[in-house]
């Protein structure tokens, strides 16, 4: 495929990509390691086979999307590349929309590709919006519940839709030792946190222990991989810290907060590398297991997790496989004209 | 434990005679006693002020407590429950919840500056209409234990024409004005947002007696219209014939005990404001934005040292000039915000 072209992060499309990322506000390292995170699943061995034999054998072309079209409403530029490059393993035309102010990653991706060809609209300009749906028999749409109710609600009959809401991800250490510490550091440093699949909790036996050591491992990795936090996040972060130092303990390093608190219950992190260690109690697991997406897993396997849940080692939380099931679901049949 | 209720006994009577004599010159050592009070009695701020290396050598470097944080934690270091004040919710849905063991302080300390500002001194008994509900209907808001501690004293009847589900009763709210004697002024109370309806839905101008005064306090945050100050002002003059002087902001929150009204806003005695930078929480000089930082004296059973979710620009003279709400920050990825989990999870 043309788009692997971009696997070069040094010249052409692949440095316009990266360029468009770190535009966004992530640090050249970060955004470095999540795309050549994300070209490395493309170009494992066999990964591609893996992803073709999801579809059925015999399947007739007529069922091949010819043009789909790609709306990544808030997502990670990860994200929006591997939508459009599930659209050109089936062959298709797809055009691509993204967020305001994150139109120069759908251009690098077209530098790439001819066939993926940027396809930017307001979301008011509902005449355009229905325009890109008109013209394709495939939409994908990566964002939130309402962004992605108003485009199904728009999309007729007979076009495949296919929706991909904001959901989170966490850790499960029953065992905690260097390599779990280590992992988590990079699951946590990967796009700042700002992933569905960066965690956002922590549950470890011994928790101001382990968010001692886990705020060890994130400073070695961060002179690497740099944060700036926007004015705007300070607030917030502010609060959740102090929530800590109250309750609990609080480590910082030079970009990260890593918060020990006693009880299990999942809290929402403020993001941009906040991470909550808490008491792994398996009762804490259930109000939230319908929103997990994928839960690092360290030591035995917590009793009743949901089926669909992704569950990787630490470190691999951001590195998902070409064949993991995107919220439980394949990823080439739902893409297929009904 | 004897030592905490004794301290706690001798400051509360120095801080009612505080409210009753003001003395600016008696601030800075009283407000170092409290903060040394409440590390003491209050066993999580005395967490947080451990964690940031031992406690401040005054009260204006006692950590700030971001008032979001009265939604997870009993910021209370008293067993007694007089009160249980409770914020309007913002986009997260959670409200705030703020324990107040004793409302002696909380009801002297609102009277003096409310004469001051609010009736311009003249603490003669007039008929008032409150947009703002009665303290019977609305137990834990604190505007209303204010508004209605307030009319008790200073009001000859009180119109309530807020109905908490049918909302601002913009009729009786008409009838009201109109049967307003023109010698006799009147008092309105209200918020920024009921008031906006009202003026929205009021058919023809219907002004006030000359020399009647209007409180408006709040914001919009989580409200789906906002009106400008400088809009409102005018339209106030236009169908209540209210000056812009007859109109005066309050700034309180249910965080606090004390208020400060004016435009620009001129603290009580017992608070001082601050504007801090969001990142380092130092203050910064008059004319830069920050974020509104308070420290209310009389928040003795609380905390006094707090951090606002408000934007703010302090004069020369240390007057307040509110900018709205913080801007959330700019998600830039595919998580589940609290907000999405909170609405999620609510189904």
């Amino acid at each position: 495929m043309r788009l692997l072209g971009l696997a070069d992060l040094r010249r052409g499309p692949g440095a316009a990509l990266l360029e468009a990322t770190v535009a966004l506000g992530f640090s050249e390292g970060v955004a470095r390691a999540g795309l050549e995170a994300e070209l490395a699943a493309w170009t494992a061995p066999g990964a591609l086979d893996g992803l073709r034999a999801e579809l059925p054998p015999g399947l007739p072309a007529t069922r091949l999307p010819r043009t789909m079209l790609v709306v990544a409403a808030r997502t990670l530029p990860a994200s929006a590349m591997r939508a459009a490059l599930m659209g050109r393993a089936l062959g298709a035309r797809v055009f691509v929309k993204t967020a305001s102010g994150q139109e120069a990653v759908a251009e690098a991706l077209a530098a790439a590709d001819p066939e993926v060809v940027p396809r930017p609209f307001a979301s008011l300009d509902l005449a355009s919006r229905d325009a890109a749906i008109s013209e394709s028999d495939s939409i994908v749409v990566l964002g939130s519940d309402g962004a992605i109710a108003a485009m199904q609600h728009a999309t007729p009959a007979g076009t495949a839709f296919t929706g991909y809401g904001h959901r989170l991800s966490a850790a499960w250490l029953a065992r905690v030792d260097d390599a779990a510490l280590t992992g988590l550091a990079a699951d946590l440093c990967a796009w700042d946190q700002g992933g569905c699949l960066s965690p956002q909790v922590v549950w470890a036996p011994d928790p101001e222990r382990t968010a001692a050591a886990l705020a060890e491992r994130v400073a070695e990795l961060e002179r690497a991989l740099p944060m700036e936090v926007p004015d705007t996040a300070w607030p917030a972060r502010h609060a959740a810290r102090v929530k800590a130092e109250m309750l609990g303990r609080a480590f910082a390093t030079e970009t990260a907060v890593v918060a020990a608190l006693e009880r299990p219950d999942f809290i929402s992190s403020p993001g941009y590398r906040f991470l909550w260690v808490l008491p792994a109690d398996p009762s804490a697991l259930t109000p939230v297991a319908p929103l997990l997406s994928t839960l690092a897993l360290s030591g035995p396997v917590p009793p009743a997790l949901p089926l669909g849940l992704r569950l990787c080692p630490p470190g691999q939380m951001q590195r998902p496989p070409l064949t993991w099931p995107h919220d439980g679901r394949p990823n080439l049949p739902p893409l297929l004209r009904p | 434990m004897a030592d905490v209720t004794d301290t706690r006994e001798a400051l509360l009577a120095e801080l009612m005679a505080f409210v009753a004599a003001p003395d600016p010159a008696a601030f800075d050592a009283l407000a170092d006693r409290v903060v040394a009070y409440q590390i003491g009695a209050l066993p999580a701020y005395g967490r947080l002020v451990a964690a940031r290396g031992g406690p401040p050598p005054s009260w204006r470097s006692a950590p700030l407590v971001p008032t979001d944080l009265f939604k997870d934690v009993d910021l209370c270091s008293h067993p007694g429950e007089a009160a249980v004040f409770r914020t309007s919710g913002t986009t997260v849905g959670a409200r705030g919840a703020r324990r107040v063991p004793d409302l002696g302080l909380y009801d002297a300390a609102m009277a003096g500056p409310f004469v001051a500002h609010v009736l311009a001194g003249d603490d003669a008994r007039r008929p008032w209409l409150s947009l703002v509900p009665p303290v019977e209907e609305a137990p834990d808001s604190s505007l209303s234990h204010m508004v209605s501690a307030l009319a008790a004293r200073y009001a000859s009847d009180v119109l309530w024409a807020l109905h908490p589900e049918r909302g601002v009763d913009v009729r009786a709210c008409e009838t009201f004005a109109r049967k307003a004697k023109p010698k006799r002024p009147v008092v309105v109370l209200t918020t920024a947002f009921a008031l906006a309806h009202l003026l929205e839905a009021i058919a023809a101008p219907v002004p006030l007696p000359p020399r009647s005064r209007l409180m408006v306090t709040g914001g919009f945050k989580g409200k789906a219209r906002e009106v400008s100050e400088e809009a409102q002002l005018a339209e106030i003059e236009w169908l209540l014939g209210l000056t812009p002087d007859e109109v005066v902001p309050e700034y309180g929150m249910t965080e606090l005990t004390s208020q400060a009204y004016g435009r620009p806003l001129v603290a009580n005695p017992g608070l001082r404001l601050r504007v801090v930078d969001p990142r380092t929480q130092a203050d910064l000089p008059p004319g830069e934005v920050g974020l509104v930082a308070c420290f209310d004296l009389l928040n003795l059973d609380n905390v006094s040292a707090l951090l606002t979710g408000d934007l703010g620009q302090l004069d020369q003279a240390g007057r307040l000039t509110l900018l709205g709400r913080a801007p959330d920050a700019v998600v830039r990825g595919c998580s589940l915000t609290a907000e999405e989990l909170h609405a999620r999870t609510a189904r």
